[in-house]
């Protein structure tokens, strides 16, 4: 690094000079972005850090010595002895001439303006003192802001910064805004002034988020709050797995705003449409403010929390003192934070002496744990938004992301952007299918095939990473050898997908620096989970594409904190120590806690739990969050096993479908009213901070739990969550050292083992081929195949996105989705309702919706609906079924 | 030209330039060679073709003024607006024109006879005001003037396309110096 020449070659750092400091700054930065580092304030209007530099506001605008006039400061690179002056006399003057222009045509409603006490223009035009402008004011009228639900677009309002128009397509590779018009007459509007809703709006917000002014809001905030009435704290968002920071407003008790901090978070100041507009169901009529028990007339009726939690610790002492603590089950929703989730699977194991403790997510988690040993966990453990940010390569498999994950899914739409190969296998074309450069529109449930032809491929083309294989992998000789009489041809051929396009697939994916895989849950169910997740990480390793940056297999989780629960040992089979088949494991949770676990009868899981209830060996159910009614197959048969139950307790914000049939249910605060942890799909813990009182006499998660533990005997005293986080800091490995005042500010990634010498992979190479084994068969009685995942708009089985009004009104009830072909085949119309029936003769009545994405032969159901629950046209563990439609 | 002879060309104009990058004004020039302006639907699949979402194609076809979205009427009636109309009264003109009419510049007569315009300079000054009918150019105008030519351009048309068929007609036309 002494070596002058090098030096300049490569330069780590310029030297400027700022208003007469002297600033160092990184080759590249802009003299905004630099400015802004050393807290002096440039005003912007056009500018935002998550779009490229535009330089249309010119409010930017400073000396630069020697320079030919004032420079854009968010556009000019700085360069080393550069003399920049931000407020001299001249650019105070310029800016005001700015604001002046601006001003002429601005309506000055500011009393009644959404944004008022959040606009740039309000903000600049008093630091700068334009009280008057120069031409005569002649403000356009204030229209309409159309009725959309969350977005309110007042165009008289526009100053023509443009950032709505580019961040929808920048950053949402969407395009619902543009300019319409030259010169004075120029505006932003829709295309043809279309409602939002029909040019392609997926009601994010970004450009509510993004708008300097007033032109793009929300809709008139709840209560008319002002932005400078209401409290903020910073939260997570409590739907998908992608744990986006949020910025929680409050106005008398009530969440009346989300935002988010731009440069904050994994998002860095993005949200999706759930993010942003669908906290509605915090104030949702129908929250449960009271315990209820069930009456002997069979009804449930408000109780105190002392008559509910004594009636339910005698029921469960009574149950369990004759049929062991074995007879109980918890099973938690996947939204339960660390700290409540830890406490229920200590309550089963350390109080009840049960081991039956899981959540709703289990299946999905099946290939990871069984392939963990091999070095899945190696491979993905430790992949973090920034791999996906920057792997050169993308293969998405059965990962419909812009609706599972709509906020990590704006890293695939970068990579789209900036020309990186994305390479997607789904039977859906999905939007990022559409957009990317090579779909394999894999028949349903093959999409082990095409990875299997991708891996031959890559070996038989000479593409393999045959360095990283003898360094890194265990026998790689024994691995190829198991894949040498795979068949190319014949694999693309199962797959159903053409041979040249697998090929493309395979290279693409080879070649690339550094490439990465993104497993979605819709993957990983039944029997193939296994397949699809062990041939992602056999071509990861042929590649050499693990335990680096920007490589490795991303898992998407479907809820707010599924890693976490897993962490925290609600599963049978784990410990928040670890996995229970590890005896240090045992020996230190039975330290930990002072309890003895060695003698716990081996727990069963999620697919067990109605087959027990069933065998009676099951009797008592404790649900905490969660609505297995919807969110477990064979609704009838669960609806069955429930009512069987001597004791069904429900823990939850609102009556859900399980709640109605329970016998005590435990009314609870929901995410904006709680304090705890989630731990995201890729492992960061981040706080969650109650922004408003839970209802009534609903309580928090961690400190209902408490109450019942004590009932039941225990001596806990956590007072407080930060007290549980604690504990779990002490007991669990990977989350030694965490405390709040660690995540004060942000998040804390779990520790993930990335690295070492030693081999650390296992390729499985050659499996048995499963296939589409458990996927239903169709024929010509039931020649449709339907399938259910993620609806953008929904999360889950929808007990919070049905009540928020923000997302109800947008999407109120699933449709079935029918391609053209298919609808036409069967007489249908965009509308038309059919009654859909499976094999076993279930059925359900729903409209129908024309779809371009699904190929011929497959219809789609969300799956977010009590009204239209597709869990009873489904059964097993593969979320799809063989129907057939009659028109209604 | 038929519908189907205007999609057949249109969709060989689309394949021309679908993939190519920059191809987004080339497109709509060529749409609106086609169909003479620019309707919705075209506008969405020239769109589609350039790989630019619909709001960006509106953008430019309302940008440069060479582009039209409504049809135009059979005629098209141009109101010079440049300094030297500008500053003999075009303003006057215009709105005369306009109120004759009842419709605004821009729009079309609801027989689609007369589109109406407001133009940056023809190229004429030393005869501002200016009005250009079709390609033949009125000087000197004044309000009434101006409406007068009006009144008179299309009553010379009409008696020409009424007997849009008839030799005669035409005859009768030419003789009287019309071209």
């Amino acid at each position: 690094m002494s070596a002058a020449g090098e030096a300049a070659a490569t330069p780590q750092s310029v030297t400027l000079t700022l208003n007469g400091m002297e600033v160092k700054a990184k080759p590249g930065q802009t003299i905004l972005e630099v400015a802004r580092s050393v807290g002096v304030d440039i005003p912007t209007l056009c500018h935002d850090p998550r779009l490229e530099p535009y330089g249309a506001c010119r409010m930017c605008l400073v000396e630069v010595e020697g320079a030919r006039g004032p420079m854009a400061a968010c556009g000019t690179q700085v360069r080393e002895g550069m003399v920049v002056h931000t407020h001299t006399e001249k650019i105070v003057k310029l800016r005001r001439f700015v604001l002046e222009l601006l001003l002429t045509n601005h309506p000055l409603d500011c009393p009644v303006c959404e944004a008022a006490g959040d606009c740039r223009l309000q903000d600049y035009a008093y630091e700068y003192l334009v009280d008057m402008v120069p031409w005569g004011w002649r403000p356009p009228v204030v229209g309409e802001p159309g009725d959309h639900p969350n977005i309110a677009h007042y165009g008289a309002r526009c100053i023509l910064c443009g950032r709505c128009v580019r961040i929808c397509r920048e950053v949402m590779s969407i395009g619902c805004w543009g300019y319409l018009n030259r010169g004075y007459e120029s505006e932003v509007d829709t295309p043809y002034r279309l409602p939002l809703t029909e040019v392609g709006c997926v009601s994010c917000g970004q450009c509510v988020s993004t708008c300097p002014v007033g032109a793009i809001t929300t809709q008139r905030s709840l209560l008319g709050a002002r932005a400078w009435q209401t409290s903020k704290v910073v939260s997570t968002c409590g739907y998908c797995a992608d744990g986006c920071r949020l910025v929680l407003h409050s106005y008398r008790d009530k969440v009346v705003k989300v935002s988010a901090d731009v440069e904050k978070g994994l998002n860095e100041g993005n949200l999706c449409v759930k993010g942003r507009f669908g906290l509605g169901y915090v104030h949702a009529e129908d929250r449960l403010t009271r315990p209820l028990l069930r009456n002997s007339q069979g009804e449930l009726v408000p109780t105190t929390w002392e008559d509910a939690l004594t009636t339910l610790g005698e029921r469960v002492k009574t149950l369990t003192s004759t049929a062991g603590g074995s007879a109980v089950a918890a099973l938690c929703g996947t939204h339960v934070t660390n700290e409540a989730g830890y406490l229920v699977q200590k309550l089963l194991r350390t109080v009840l002496g049960s081991s039956n403790v899981t959540a709703e997510d289990e299946g999905e988690w099946s290939a990871y744990e069984a392939l963990w040993a091999h070095g899945l966990g190696v491979v993905s453990d430790g992949v973090r938004r920034g791999d996906v940010r920057t792997a050169q390569a993308l293969l998405l498999v059965g990962a419909d992301i812009t609706e599972s994950d709509p906020v990590l899914a704006l890293e695939v739409i970068r990579a789209i952007r900036t020309g990186r190969p994305v390479i997607v296998i789904d039977p859906m074309k999905t939007t990022v299918a559409s957009k990317a450069p090579l779909h394999l529109a894999v028949r349903a449930g093959q999409e082990a095939a095409a990875l299997r032809a991708m891996l031959r491929h890559v070996v038989e083309a000479g593409l393999k990473d045959e360095g990283f294989l003898a360094a890194e992998t265990a026998d790689p000789e024994a691995f190829l050898a198991s894949l040498a009489d795979l068949d190319v041809a014949g694999e693309a051929a199962q797959a159903g997908v053409d041979l040249e396009a697998v090929k493309r697939a395979a290279t693409m994916f080879a070649q690339a620096a550094s490439a990465l895989v993104i497993l979605g849950p819709g993957v990983l169910q039944g029997s193939r989970a296994k397949e699809v997740a062990g041939a992602a990480l056999d071509l990861a390793l042929v590649t050499g594409n693990a335990g680096r940056p920007g490589t490795g297999v991303y898992f998407l989780r479907s809820g707010a904190n599924s890693r976490g629960l897993f962490d925290m040992g609600v599963r049978p089979g784990r410990l928040p120590q670890g996995s229970l088949k590890d005896e240090g494991v045992l020996e230190a949770a039975e330290t930990g806690w002072g309890a003895c676990l060695r003698d716990l009868p081996e727990g069963f899981g999620l697919a067990d739990l109605i087959p027990a209830i069933e065998r009676g060996t099951l009797k008592a159910l404790y649900v905490v969050g969660a609505d297995p009614v919807l969110a477990m197959p064979d609704y009838e048969r669960t609806l069955a096993a429930l009512k069987r139950l001597e004791l069904l307790v429900v823990q939850d914000a609102f009556l859900t479908d399980t709640a109605e049939l329970a016998h005590v249910v435990l009314p609870a605060a929901v995410t904006a009213e709680d304090e705890g942890t989630f731990t995201n799909a890729e492992g960061l813990v981040q706080r969650l901070r109650a922004a408003v009182p839970a209802p009534g006499e609903a309580k928090q998660d961690w400190a209902i739990v408490c109450r019942l533990a004590q009932v039941l005997g225990a001596d806990w005293v956590y007072s407080q969550p930060e007290d549980v986080l604690r504990e779990i800091s002490e007991v669990a490995p990977a989350y030694r050292g965490l405390s709040y005042r660690e995540l004060e500010t942000e998040g804390q990634e779990v520790a993930a083992e990335r690295s070492g010498s030693k081999l650390r992979f296992f390729p499985l190479g050659r499996m048995s081929a499963a296939g589409a084994a458990d996927f239903p068969e169709t024929d010509d009685d039931h020649p449709l195949l339907l399938v259910t995942g993620p609806v953008f708009i929904h999360h889950g089985t929808g007990e919070r996105s049905r009540r928020a009004p923000g997302l109800s009104k947008l999407l109120a009830e699933p449709s079935l989705e029918i391609n053209r072909a298919d609808a036409s085949a069967w007489g249908l119309v965009q509308g038309d309702r059919v009654r859909v029936t499976a094999r076993d003769g279930a059925a359900l009545e729903v409209a129908v919706t024309l779809s371009g994405r699904l190929p011929a032969g497959m219809v789609f159901l969300g799956r977010f609906s009590s009204q239209v629950p597709v869990a009873r046209l489904l059964k097993g563990d593969v979320a799809a079924a063989a129907v057939r439609l009659e028109k209604v | 030209m038929d519908e189907h002879e205007l999609e057949e060309r249109f969709q060989e104009l689309l394949d021309k330039y679908k993939g190519e990058p920059g191809a987004l004004i080339p497109l709509l020039q060529g749409a609106q060679a086609i169909f003479g302006y620019l309707p919705q639907e075209v506008m969405a699949r020239v769109a589609e073709a350039a790989g630019e979402p619909l709001s960006q194609a509106l953008g430019v076809a309302t940008f440069y003024s060479q582009f039209r979205l409504k049809p135009h009427a059979r005629h098209t009636i141009r109101c010079c607006h440049g300094t030297a109309c500008h500053v003999s009264g075009a303003t006057l003109i215009s709105q005369e024109i306009e109120k004759h009419l009842g419709i605004k510049a821009g729009e079309n007569t609801p027989d689609m006879f007369f589109t109406v315009e407001e133009v940056h300079c023809v190229g004429a000054c030393g005869m501002a005001p200016v009005v250009m009918i079709d390609d033949r150019a009125y000087g000197k105008l004044t309000p009434d003037k101006a409406v007068a030519a009006v009144k008179a351009f299309r009553e010379q048309k009409e008696v020409q396309e009424a007997g849009g068929n008839s030799g005669a007609a035409l005859v009768a036309a030419s003789e009287r110096g019309d071209r």
